[in-house]
């Protein structure tokens, strides 16, 4: 993986940054756009604290050289240098980590999936108890298919994280274009994320990742773009659409971003 | 919606072009720097850059009355 892999995923990683299901509902309800700033401008001093990532990475090399499994590192360190009580703290700890975004992200996902997706699209007429049963099962669901990566298919969790990435972002083109380009249309949002997310499949599931050097996801990204702004050409100008609200007035209340 | 002028623009891609498109120019692992290699030392201050120039004029964002370290 050289450098044309590296800074793709840079850029599909930054792309996608706020498009997780979690901080995508929490980004779009935002106080006021300072609230957003604020939050852009500090976030990177929480990043801080991954350089400590690398340095378990590093002391890992030097205490146990030729780790098979890289994601066993901590836990293999912890249990050379300290007592056995000590290496189920960190285990706990771990496992607390672990479960606390997990249990946003799937949370979210199933709740996203049942109410915004499934009951519009398919079952218009489903009660809102049914849609509660939906997302229980649904968290299940997600869970069993999170977990059969990292135990089943050998991959590390960085290339699994790096995948995800590689999925989520394939909103970005519709968030962006839907919220800046007047021409955006629903039909190219639709088309370019099937797109998107099918080259992504293809790519990944027949072990064509990177392909030619540079991250799937991205390529992907770009396939996708192309293809939303090209369908949105093609399609009717869509009415009715966020920015004519504001001109008649309809969220005039209170001022969406300050002059 | 007021857009941000070009300097604005121009400061905020700094970071985007430290860190990612000029990967070839300090991927490297000389000189060491704090006992961390070049590149590892480089992203980390980084990190500490895009934050501390993004709190250049905090109150022009309304953070003007925050406490914040750095304001």
């Amino acid at each position: 993986m050289g450098h044309a892999w590296y800074v793709s995923t840079v850029l599909l990683t930054s792309c996608g940054f706020y498009m997780w299901p979690h901080t995508f509902g929490t980004a779009f309800t935002a106080r006021s756009a300072d609230t957003l700033r604020r939050n852009a401008v500090l976030m990177p001093l929480y990043s801080i604290t991954l350089p400590l990532v690398f340095f378990v990475g590093f002391s890992a090399l030097i205490v146990v050289p030729g780790l098979a499994d890289g994601d066993l590192s901590l836990l293999t360190v912890v249990r050379q240098g300290f007592p056995p009580w000590f290496l189920g703290v960190v285990g706990g700890a771990g496992a607390l980590t672990a479960m606390v975004p997990a249990a946003l992200l799937i949370l979210t996902s199933a709740a996203l999936f049942s109410k915004n997706f499934f009951r519009p699209v398919f079952a218009p007429s489903m009660t809102d108890d049914q849609v509660t049963r939906l997302a229980k099962g649904m968290v299940t669901a997600i869970s069993a298919a999170a977990i059969n990566f990292p135990i089943f298919k050998s991959a590390t969790l960085v290339s699994l994280l790096l995948l995800g990435y590689a999925g989520v972002t394939q909103f970005f083109p519709g968030v962006i274009l839907g919220l800046y380009w007047r021409r955006a249309s629903s039909a190219g949002v639709f088309a370019g994320m099937i797109a998107g997310v099918a080259m992504v499949a293809f790519l990944v599931l027949t072990g064509r990742d990177p392909f030619l050097g540079v991250n799937a996801g991205f390529l992907s990204l770009c396939v996708n773009a192309a293809v939303t702004v090209v369908i949105s050409l093609l399609t009717p100008v869509q009415r009715g659409g966020f920015d004519e609200e504001i001109e008649e007035g309809v969220t005039n209340d209170e001022p969406l971003h300050e002059a | 919606m007021k857009r941000p002028s070009l300097g604005a623009i121009a400061v905020g891609c700094l970071p985007l072009f430290a860190v990612c498109f000029s990967v070839p120019l300090w991927d490297r692992v000389h000189p060491m720097v704090l006992g961390l290699p070049f590149n590892f030392f480089w992203l980390i201050l980084w990190i500490l850059i895009t934050t501390l120039s993004c709190l250049g004029r905090p109150g022009r964002w309304g953070m003007r009355g925050m406490s914040l370290p750095f304001c």
